[in-house]
């Protein structure tokens, strides 16, 4: 199981906006495959720092730093989880 | 002579109001503020970042996120290109070679693709973000201040210039 941890601040700038829904699309296409885990706001404060993430939004898979300060295209993201292994 | 530009020992606060976490747009503001206040009076000025919704925040106006006014005031915006600058602002970031001057012209054209959001916002009366308050003053809504401008602001606070 790959997991994806998606960050984004809270209340949501456009980029936020975006992440989040690409989060639900790769959630559902990958069912069982993919742990999605969507950190928001101020609850996504305590785990943003233990990465030493710097702006939102941001993906993390398998606990590496795969993307920070925007929103990836599809593309993008395809690799990142594809290199994790999905 | 000192190494800062010491020029009062007032205590002065300066605020960037914005999401938490940051967006690059907040982040960067927060980090000139930080960094010009540094410069001119060491760690004397608390620079210090605000959640938008926070009663913090709302004392100083209405404070909105881009999207928000985007959304209800059915302004549009080159998203694409948005998302394109943003990608090419955060690469300046990651490169510890690239100067700061260049990171400036890069969000200067992030908020060229804003600036209808930003009139919305200045037209309805409402502070969208990143919102810089100095001594309790907004000096600034909606785009990232230059850096020059922000030491510009401060010094006129501290009575110095």
């Amino acid at each position: 199981m790959v997991t994806m941890e998606v960050f984004s601040g809270g209340p949501f700038c456009p980029g936020c906006v975006s992440i989040l829904e690409l989060a639900d699309e790769y959630a559902e296409r990958y069912q069982g495959k993919l742990e999605v885990i969507r950190f928001i706001g101020d609850a996504a404060t305590s785990r943003f720092a233990e990465y030493g993430l710097g702006c939102v939004p941001a993906v993390v898979i398998n606990k590496k730093i795969r993307i920070e300060g925007i929103c990836p295209s599809r593309t993008t993201l395809d690799n990142a989880l594809r290199e994790a292994g999905l | 002579m000192p190494s800062t530009e010491q020029t009062s020992n007032r205590k002065m606060e300066i605020l960037v109001i914005g999401p938490e976490p940051p967006c690059v747009r907040c982040l960067n503001t927060h980090r000139f503020a930080a960094e010009v206040a540094r410069q001119i009076a060491g760690d004397s000025i608390e620079v210090r970042r605000v959640v938008l919704n926070s009663d913090d925040a709302q004392k100083y106006g209405w404070v909105e996120g881009g999207h928000d006014i985007a959304k209800r005031e059915k302004v549009r915006v080159d998203v694409n290109k948005l998302i394109n600058l943003v990608g090419e602002a955060e690469a300046l970031k990651q490169d510890k070679e690239s100067r700061d001057e260049l990171l400036e012209d890069k969000l200067g054209q992030i908020d060229e693709v804003l600036a209808p959001l930003i009139q919305k916002a200045e037209a309805i009366g409402s502070l969208m973000t990143p919102v810089l308050v100095i001594n309790g003053k907004v000096k600034s809504s909606g785009y990232v201040p230059r850096k020059e401008q922000i030491r510009e602001w401060i010094l006129n606070e501290l009575g110095g210039k």
